[in-house]
């Protein structure tokens, strides 16, 4: 996966600052600084920074337009040369339902990883659902992106879903799953194709104390000749609790 | 140089929490609009929907989460005990090494609100003890700080720290900077949760 044994330090700082211009209309400025420190392989060490503007404005009460733009730099440590993404988006969201909404967004994007530089498209889209006891989500997700703490630069393609179920007052059951299809963008282009997915069911037994199970599969498929585990499959499963202490201080 | 850089990091959330409470408690002007009936009632159909939204979110949250719904200006302690099984320990393609290990941990949540601003701060320590590989029993640390802040009737600052030192088989491949909900067209926020749960 991340070819690294070692633990990991990473510290994701954002912030955003929005201006409303109108009674409809909201301008938001942001930015990021992501950092990874590997214990034991300092010279995966990576540094990302992001910045850009949206400008939101909602003609209807149901729909709600966007368009922005944003930078990334990312870099690992020990290279002087970085990796940059610029990309212009314009995207929509609507709400078919106060609980149902679809949202989308797509623009041209303009990446430089060391040595090749390419204009591709980038799009955003999906649907989600909350009520009171559900929640559904399904995104898709194409362009350029970074593997944290690697600052490779790729292509992906990612499908992420998610259902969670409230089936009484004590007991909910979740479903979640994502397949993710990565193309480096190195001198030498490779692949990675992931699926990863499982349930979890958590009961309350009490106001405060909680029962957890949970269960996910991964599964990787690469034709990567630098990855050092280019396929595998792992199963992971969790069964626990968790208890609140009564209350430490109100005010 | 790890310690640096933690070190740093505490810093810099401390002074986030010495700036952000006296902020918060700063009188804001009043708007200076003129108020007529129609966009009064604009106005309370909008808190209206928002209420309600808001109440929907927390209804659908997890279980774990609800049991901290109450958590407003005020703090929660909790602990948990998690055995977990993993079949691959060391990611590798053909000599799989598979292990269980316990996981205990507390989990501390703040929350404080002003009429202008919140702040949440949550932090989750933990120590991995696993039953044959013991040479990777490790502790591991994750924070998260939230600031948000109405500077004017107009303008909001918003401000979110993520802090995490994990084992390295904690990561998920789905999570990419990149992909920070919020940041790129119009991600929900709720869309990108952990795969690994809790």
């Amino acid at each position: 996966m991340f070819a690294t044994a070692s633990n990991t330090l990473t510290n994701s700082f954002n912030g955003d600052v929005s201006y409303l211009l109108s009674q409809q209309t909201n301008l938001r400025f942001y930015g990021g600084y992501d950092l990874t420190r590997y214990e034991e392989n300092p010279n995966n060490n990576s540094n990302g920074f992001r910045a850009g503007f949206r400008l939101e404005h909602r003609p209807t009460p149901r729909l709600t337009v966007t368009t922005g733009f944003e930078h990334q730099d990312y870099r690992f440590d020990n290279q002087f040369e970085s990796s940059k993404v610029e990309r212009l988006t314009v995207g929509f969201g609507y709400a078919l339902r106060p609980t149902v909404n679809v949202y989308a967004a797509a623009g041209p994007e303009l990446s430089n990883i060391p040595g090749k530089n390419r204009i591709q498209g980038y799009f955003l889209g999906g649907v989600q659902k909350t009520t009171r006891t559900t929640r559904f989500g399904l995104q898709y997700q194409q362009g350029t992106a970074y593997e944290r703490g690697l600052a490779t630069g790729l292509f992906t393609r990612t499908v992420f879903g998610s259902f969670s179920h409230r089936f009484t007052e004590k007991l909910r059951l979740g479903l979640s799953a994502g397949y993710v299809n990565n193309e480096y963008l190195a001198s030498t282009t490779s692949h990675i194709n992931g699926f990863q997915g499982g349930p979890t069911l958590e009961y309350a037994i009490r106001p405060d104390l909680t029962f957890v199970a949970s269960y996910y599969y991964l599964k990787q498929t690469s034709d990567s000749l630098v990855i050092i585990t280019p396929s595998l499959s792992h199963h992971f499963a969790t069964i626990g609790f968790e208890y609140r202490i009564p209350r430490l201080f109100h005010r | 140089m790890r310690r640096g850089y933690v070190r740093r990091i505490v810093w810099l959330m401390v002074l986030m929490l010495a700036f952000a409470v006296p902020a918060m408690a700063q009188e804001v002007p009043p708007a200076n609009t003129a108020s007529v009936d129609l966009e009064k009632e604009e106005q309370a159909a909008k808190e209206k929907a928002k209420k309600e939204a808001d109440e929907r979110i927390e209804q659908s949250k997890s279980v774990r989460d609800r049991m901290f719904s109450d958590v407003r200006n005020s703090a929660a302690l909790s602990v948990g005990v998690l055995e977990n099984f993993d079949s691959n320990l060391f990611y590798d393609s053909g000599n799989a090494r598979s292990d269980f290990y316990t996981l205990v941990y507390p989990r501390f949540i703040f929350n404080t609100q002003r009429e202008h601003g919140t702040l949440t701060a949550e932090y989750q320590g933990g120590y991995r003890i696993y039953t044959r590989f013991s040479e990777l029993n490790t502790a591991e640390h994750t924070g998260t700080l939230r600031f948000s802040l109405g500077v004017s009737p107009r303008t909001t600052v918003n401000v979110y720290d993520s802090l995490s030192y994990l084992p390295f088989n904690s990561l998920s491949f789905l999570q990419q900077p990149s992909f920070t909900p919020g940041q790129s067209g119009l991600p929900p926020s709720w869309c990108l949760p952990r795969l690994r749960t809790p």
